[in-house]
């Protein structure tokens, strides 16, 4: 009998729950556990034995027959399992799909899955119309609910009120939703989320909480993450913003108009920690409320007095095409950071490794072609932070079509700052990655021009 | 240092912080107390622990492994995880398959769970793709069923 033959049943039902690809899930997973608990007697009963190889496998039911999806569930045991759609782009696979047995017997059985990934057509009723009542059941497994779609136009439900999986999800850390899943109002008090991203990108939904609904939304979680695209509230904020305390957050994003994003900002305490704050807004950066720019610029002393002068920040200030969009990008550096720089003209990322900078900050100022984006002002607010009192290494990305008026008010601001050098560089965007490499270490402002995009 | 005795007799004498990733041996130790005894490794050979140390040793400063849901993971820090194993870690388990097998029940039987699970990924990366009589093959393993059960069992394959 060969060696592998001869392995104890728990070793092989290891070895058979490391099958599937954990990252690509895919069919094949399940015929590759089908073809190596049939190779002999002794891996079949080891496949049967234990709960874990089932279990391991994910139950795609765009892709899987009814009986492959049931043989899982049922194998899996008392484990709970994990259900993702599959991508395609063939209309015929989509229609009804939720109509079809095997994604019927999955969503009547949301009690045995831990995790939910599904993308879903928001414009699509048949989708969203299985997925709200399946947010109305009771699902005490599941801990990562992701339920995905693209932009909508118009979303509407009838109903007023929704508590989420009727209370009962006591595992859920980490909730995705789009909104157009969403009614008048949510309740998501019973949970402990870590993570929750919303998706508001729709013209017109019914799940647009005030703001102080909004505070009392977020302000009943401990989050570490918070995602939200296409930010908004009805009615005004309060004049006396209730602050939020968010003891955990390490990872804040925006997403939205202006002013309804920067109100948000101002409401939210968020911990000095922090340094991934990413804040993307519509609308053009004359627009960003000084109330914002004040926030933006306490946060940052705040900062400055919690992590001290050792700390290690990449910031990267993007103005994007037109001036039309904003982002504000804080991130502590690692050992080898990887930081982002984009391209204004395509929004085309490319992404850098740089060694671990000095200890300092730099900034990457990423400038269109647009002569009145008052980004000096915004920089100016910034530059009152304390933060940037001690010694600070600058890189100021343009490109092509920066007007040269703008780029040199931002050097003359960068100039009045202590120990600062500058160096200008044009490169092409396809060699950027070895570019920054090499310059970067002795630079302490270095305007870097992407000849192509 | 500890002493340790594999079953072919062959003393090592090893630090205890890399004896101690074996969760085996870090319970005798902590029952036997301070002690110059060997303690035997009943079913290791040295051929076996001599692999299963140089495992040890490269990996000692590794964070422990961790239970942690992953319900919250990044899909890059999904991909990380289970992808990214080092060239060391693979030209370890360049092994013939005779050795490989031998170093998941020495881990196994030692308790150490990352040596196991990366020896468990190893063989299940020389499985992933292949029909069932080509798993044959590259472990020979001998077809056990009798007709009537493997015409049971390739239903299955129909039915996914």
């Amino acid at each position: 009998m060969s060696a592998a033959q001869s392995l104890p049943l728990e070793i092989i039902s290891k070895i058979l729950s490391l099958l599937p690809d954990r990252f690509n899930k895919n069919k094949d997973d399940f015929v590759a556990l089908l073809n190596a608990s049939h190779v002999c007697r002794q891996w079949y009963i080891a496949s049967l034995s234990f709960s874990y190889p089932w279990a391991a496998q994910a139950v795609l039911p765009d892709v899987m027959s009814q009986q492959a999806c049931e043989t899982t569930i049922l194998r899996a045991g008392n484990l709970p399992v994990s259900v993702e759609s599959s991508p395609t782009n063939q209309d015929s696979q989509r229609e009804a799909r939720f109509q079809k047995p095997a994604w019927r017997l999955v969503l009547e059985n949301l009690g045995k899955v831990k995790e939910m990934c599904i993308d879903f057509e928001a414009d699509d009723q048949d989708e969203v119309t299985p997925l709200r009542q399946l947010l109305t059941k009771a699902a005490p497994l599941l801990q990562r609910c992701q339920l995905n779609a693209f932009w909508c136009e118009k979303s509407q439900y009838q109903r007023e009120k929704l508590r989420v999986f009727d209370g009962d999800a006591p595992a859920l850390k980490c909730l995705s939703l789009h909104a157009c899943l969403l009614p008048r109002e949510i309740d998501i008090s019973a949970f402990s989320l870590n993570h929750l991203y919303l998706d508001m990108s729709c013209d017109e939904l019914e799940f647009i909480p005030t703001f102080t609904e909004w505070l009392d939304l977020l302000g009943s979680q401990s989050l570490e993450v918070l995602t939200i695209w296409g930010f908004r509230y009805r009615g005004h904020a309060s004049t006396t913003p209730q602050v939020i305390s968010f003891p955990r957050l390490v990872t804040l994003f925006l997403n939205g108009d202006t002013i309804q994003c920067g109100d948000l900002f101002r409401a939210l305490a968020i911990p000095p920690g922090i340094c991934n704050v990413q804040i993307q807004t519509r609308g053009a950066v004359s627009s960003l409320p000084k109330g914002m720019e004040r926030g933006i610029s306490q946060y940052l002393a705040d900062l400055d007095r919690h992590i001290g002068q050792s700390s290690s920040f990449w910031w990267s200030l993007f103005s994007g095409t037109q001036g039309q969009s904003f982002r504000l990008l804080l991130r502590q550096c690692g050992h080898d950071e990887e930081c982002s720089c984009f391209s204004s003209d395509t929004c085309r990322p490319c992404r850098v490794h740089l060694p671990r900078p000095r200890p300092n900050s730099r900034m990457l100022i990423n400038l269109d072609n647009h002569p009145e984006d008052p980004l000096v002002n915004l920089l100016s607010s910034c530059l009152n932070s304390p933060l940037l009192k001690r010694r600070t290494h600058f890189t100021l990305a343009t490109d092509s079509t920066t007007d040269p008026k703008v780029f040199n008010e931002i050097k003359h601001f960068l100039s009045a700052l202590k120990d600062t050098t500058y160096n200008d560089y044009v490169i092409a965007d396809e060699i950027v990655e070895d570019c920054l490499e090499v310059l970067l270490p002795g630079c302490d402002l270095c305007c870097i021009r992407v000849s192509e995009c | 240092m500890v002493i340790l005795i594999t079953s072919d007799n062959v003393k090592y004498v090893v630090e205890k912080d890399v004896a101690e990733l074996s969760v085996l041996v870090k319970n005798m130790l902590e029952d036997i107390g301070p002690s110059d005894e060997p303690i035997p490794l009943h079913n290791v050979t040295s051929t076996v622990f001599n692999k299963v140390l140089e495992y040890c040793i490269y990996h000692r400063n590794d964070p422990p492994p961790s239970d942690d849901d992953e319900g919250c993971a990044s899909p890059l820090h999904k991909y990380l995880a289970s992808h990214i194993c080092s060239e060391w870690d693979q030209r370890f388990f360049d092994v013939d398959q005779a050795l490989l097998f031998d170093i998941i029940l020495a881990a196994n039987y030692l308790d150490i769970k990352t040596l196991l699970d990366d020896a468990c990924k190893a063989v299940a990366h020389l499985i992933q793709g292949k029909s069932t009589e080509e798993i044959r093959g590259i472990f020979n393993i001998v077809n056990d069923f009798t007709p009537e059960e493997e015409a049971r069992v390739k239903k299955e394959n129909v039915s996914s």
